[in-house]
């Protein structure tokens, strides 16, 4: 247990918010200015309060939000208020933000992910063994968890959970878990409380998969049910600090607290049941009308804030929680199957010709949007930081563009070869709010160099079919992964082409890439798999098949009262640990 | 049109809205299964997508698709969902309550207000006041329902601290979305009422009215307000028909989960069976209240109903 000091408390997150930690934050000023903030509403808190021992007593509670000297209160109700309408509940596929911020906190995970020591902890399972080569999982489970309609939990349902997300199940329209490794073979049940997985090959990164938001333990009657059933938020049963209580489809969702929880992760926040006694979340898709909200005191807590509302909230009093979800940063992810682009030098050129400080400098008004570092995003486990092969120099991308013969130029000053103009079409994608901004502005970069991005507006039915295209070599994409086996692996390993759907996998044919990969398939556990990740970021990088622009993050903003909040690793709210200081 | 035309030709139009809005959907590109390959985040792989594709019927060829859908429909079995799985009639019947209450209310603001601006714009005692009465309209339908929506929020929310800017608390919550839709919906009323009082100042029953010494107001109670509102009360008519599924942006701005957010997610994500029967809906609607207002006609002005007995 880790006491506070100067108002930044080192918080031991049972799931951290991968790696952003408010402890390393990198550009420092509003940490400064909370910290001190932080400090003086301490002093006055514990002068009014006189509660000094509290101090022993908040742990992890303290890194997120107001004043850590305070004890936790239990009771009191919390707002939250939701971007965008849910979709989907289905627990195996609610991946979507908003889906996955409402099921992960009524359904737990067998295992933890703790991002300071990027490691998994007991959770619903209280220990485990794996064998040499990481193709046997034993889990022996916690004893005495019980799903919402009180069943309990024993290795029989867990075992079935496991084989129905290893496995899928085709003939209901279950889809096979993207977080489990491709070589799950079977489960077996040893006794009540213990049960081991079997893959065919090594899967080291399963116990990591097992901490993804769509991973979670359902009971009996949601695995059974029909999809559309169990896509039904109310036909949801796990065993999670909350249940749900009501919901107005699309517009408010409420949470109640489970009674009697009591196994909440090993280094959580506190254990026992969750302190609010409801969590409402409401769904407001207007920006400004969820920030003024809760700046106006009308919500306790949001998800998504735009650049220009950030220095507003701040300035309000409004805490900004930064989560970044570890996989690819944003970027543009190159096709090289085209005569332009399967040149090497056109692509290292726009690899270079992008002004990466220019754009998180006119698109952001606020320091933690920075730009982008390498083919992963910083809270990756094995990054590496890349940005010395990422620098601006227009110059050596003309000169790259000259060697590789563009040196025409049209009456535009576009480059021209063979009668053909440098162009593309690039189409902003609406699942990221500024993306035409920021095709806009590069393409005015690009202009500089001679290369033409035309942007063109497409509504999202009409985006697929636009990203299919053969001209469409550059698209704007974002990636959050489980594990870099996993999906990552899907996006680059041609070997895997001909199986995944024509946009999810780039098909670059790049050999060293593709062994890297086989490489990390093999890895019997983590360390030896740092380097082939290391090794895949460079390729990546210098081929410049993708185009990394800036770190992609979910801001979270926070009312003065609210005390406890974090993030899994994979930026989703949990509510767990919350507590409100309404006084 | 006697009465057994009329349900026919309603029928008629049901059905072609309906075999519309099938086409028109089957020609697009994509359907949702396409859509979420496009999406990493989705982890479909073409094997996964093709049993989905499969499971949801989406590989049939049209035309037995089209039969499949119409024969599950006259047995009132809309399908499901293709997003989450729901029935058809159940995400309708969770929209409507909400749809019902905005639209309600924001036809009554749409009334009053049209009121208002009609007698402003006719019997207002000043030339300023007539000529606000005229340029209102225009105005409110100048500007962007959503720009009216925003700034009530932030003064009478945000500001004053009056009314809570999201979430349902009952009629409390309904003031500021009934506002800030009742203003774009109560232009063309007005228009079209003070236009039409302008009218039928002049017929002959007003003259006679005033010579027999009827005061203004008498006179309007009396008589013109009834036959003046016929041509608004086809634009009422037409207004209620557009409220049902069309009250987007008010909806968004406010966090309202009605038909119009219904309809928004439905065509942004290619929901088939939700949008075929949100429009079956509509049509409906639109049918049922042109239906009312044709039947309410004779009754506001008599003169009607003896031409039509004449005709006949």
């Amino acid at each position: 247990m880790s006491m506070p000091n100067d108002g930044a408390s080192h918080c031991q997150s049972y799931r951290g918010e991968g790696g952003f930690n408010r402890d390393d934050h990198t550009a420092g000023d509003d940490m400064t200015i909370t910290t001190s903030a932080t400090r003086t509403r301490a002093t006055t808190r514990l002068a009014s309060l006189g509660i000094a021992a509290a101090l022993l007593l908040t742990g992890c509670a303290g890194a997120a939000g107001g004043s850590e000297a305070t004890e936790p209160v239990y009771g009191g109700d919390l707002i939250h208020l939701a971007a965008e309408a849910q979709t989907n509940f289905h627990w195996t596929e609610a991946s979507h933000w908003e889906n996955a911020a409402i099921v992960i906190n009524l359904v737990d995970n067998l295992v933890a992910w703790d991002s300071q020591s990027e490691d998994v902890r007991p959770w619903l399972a209280e220990s485990w063994e794996v064998n040499d080569d990481s193709t046997e999982f034993t889990f022996v489970l916690r004893e005495g968890v019980t799903f919402s309609d009180g069943t309990p939990l024993d290795a029989q349902i867990v075992a079935d959970n496991i084989d129905l997300q290893g496995t899928g199940d085709e003939a209901r329209g279950i889809i096979r878990s993207t977080a489990y490794p491709t070589s799950y073979d079977r489960t077996e049940v040893v006794d009540d409380r213990t049960l081991t997985v079997y893959f065919t090959s090594p899967a080291a990164a399963f116990l990591r998969g097992l901490t993804y938001h769509t991973t979670g333990i359902v009971g009996r009657s949601t695995l059974e049910a029909s999809k559309e059933d169990a896509a039904q938020l109310k036909n949801l049963v796990g065993s999670g600090p909350f249940v749900l209580e009501s919901e107005k489809a699309g517009e408010e969702y409420v949470l109640a607290k489970r009674e009697g929880y009591d196994w909440a992760p090993e280094g959580a926040g506190h254990q026992g049941e969750a302190y609010l006694d409801s969590v409402t979340i409401q769904v407001v898709p207007e920006d400004s009308v969820r920030a003024g909200a809760l700046e106006a005191g009308q919500a306790h807590t949001l998800r998504n804030i735009q650049p220009a509302d950030e220095e507003n909230l701040e300035a309000a009093g409004i805490e900004i929680f930064a989560s970044i979800p570890p996989g690819e940063p944003l970027g543009l992810t190159v096709r090289t199957d085209s005569v332009a682009t399967g040149d090497l030098r056109v692509r290292q050129a726009v690899q270079h010709g992008i002004n990466r400080q220019e754009i998180v400098d006119t698109l952001y008004y606020t320091d933690r949007w920075v730009a982008a570092s390498s083919a992963l995003q910083p809270s990756t486990p094995g990054y590496i930081d890349l940005s010395s092969e990422l620098d601006y120099d227009p110059e050596l991308s003309n000169t790259l563009l000259d060697e590789a013969g563009w040196n025409e130029r049209d009456s535009e000053g576009y480059r021209v070869k063979d009668g053909k103009r440098l162009w593309f079409p690039v189409y902003p994608s609406s699942a990221y709010q500024l993306a035409q901004p920021e095709l806009e502005l590069i393409s005015q970069q690009l202009k500089e160099i001679g290369i033409e991005f035309e942007v063109r507006l497409v509504d999202p039915s009409g985006y697929a079919a636009a990203i299919a295209e053969p001209e469409t070599s550059f698209q704007i994409t974002q990636l959050t992964v489980a594990d870099v086996g996993g999906r990552w692996r899907t996006k680059w390993d041609s070997t895997l082409a001909l199986d995944s759907a024509s946009s999810s996998n780039v098909n670059v044919g790049d050999e060293k890439i593709d062994s890297l990969f086989a490489q990390i398939n093999d890895s019997a556990n983590e360390d030896e798999r740092t380097a082939p990740i290391a090794d895949i970021q460079t390729q990546i990088i210098e081929q410049a098949y993708l185009i990394p622009l800036e770190v992609n993050q979910q801001l979270f903003g926070l009312a003065e009262s609210v005390h406890g909040f974090n993030t899994t690793a994979f930026a989703r709210p949990i509510f767990y640990d919350v507590w409100l200081d309404e006084e | 049109m006697n009465a057994i035309a009329r349900i026919a030709q309603s029928v008629l139009v049901l059905f072609l809205a309906y075999v519309f809005v099938f086409l028109i959907l089957s020609v697009l590109p994509g359907d949702p299964i396409t859509n979420r390959l496009s999406d990493p985040d989705s982890g479909l792989t073409r094997q996964t997508a093709e049993a989905l594709t499969n499971y949801y019927g989406l590989d049939r060829p049209t035309h037995v698709q089209f039969i499949d859908t119409l024969v599950n429909a006259l047995r009132g079995d809309f399908g499901r969902s293709l997003i989450d799985g729901k029935p058809v009639t159940e995400k309708l019947l969770e929209a409507l309550p909400s749809t019902l209450a905005l639209a309600g209310s924001a036809l009554a603001v749409a009334i009053v207000l049209a009121f208002g601006i009609a007698l402003l714009a006719v019997y207002g005692r000043w030339p300023l006041l007539r000529a606000i009465g005229n340029a209102l309209p225009s105005f409110s339908l100048a500007v962007p329902s959503y720009i009216f929506a925003l700034v009530l929020i932030q003064v009478f929310s945000f500001q004053l601290h009056l009314f809570v800017s999201v979430g349902d608390r009952g009629p409390e919550s309904l003031v500021l979305p009934a506002i800030a839709l009742g203003i774009p919906v109560s232009a063309p009323l007005a228009q079209v009422f003070t236009d039409s009082i302008r009218q039928r100042v002049r017929d002959p029953f007003v003259t006679v009215s005033r010579a027999r010494g009827l005061g203004e107001v008498r006179i309007f109670l009396a008589g013109l307000l009834k036959v003046s509102s016929l041509p608004a009360l086809t634009v009422l008519g037409l207004a209620v028909g557009t409220l049902i599924g069309g009250a987007v942006i008010t909806e968004s701005v406010f966090g309202r989960a009605g038909l119009g957010s219904l309809v928004q997610k439905s065509v942004a994500q290619q929901d088939l069976p939700v949008l075929q029967a949100i429009v079956l809906l509509s049509a409906l609607v639109f049918l049922l209240v042109n239906l009312i207002v044709d039947l309410v006609y004779p009754a506001l002005d008599p003169r009607i109903r003896s031409t039509r007995t004449a005709a006949v």
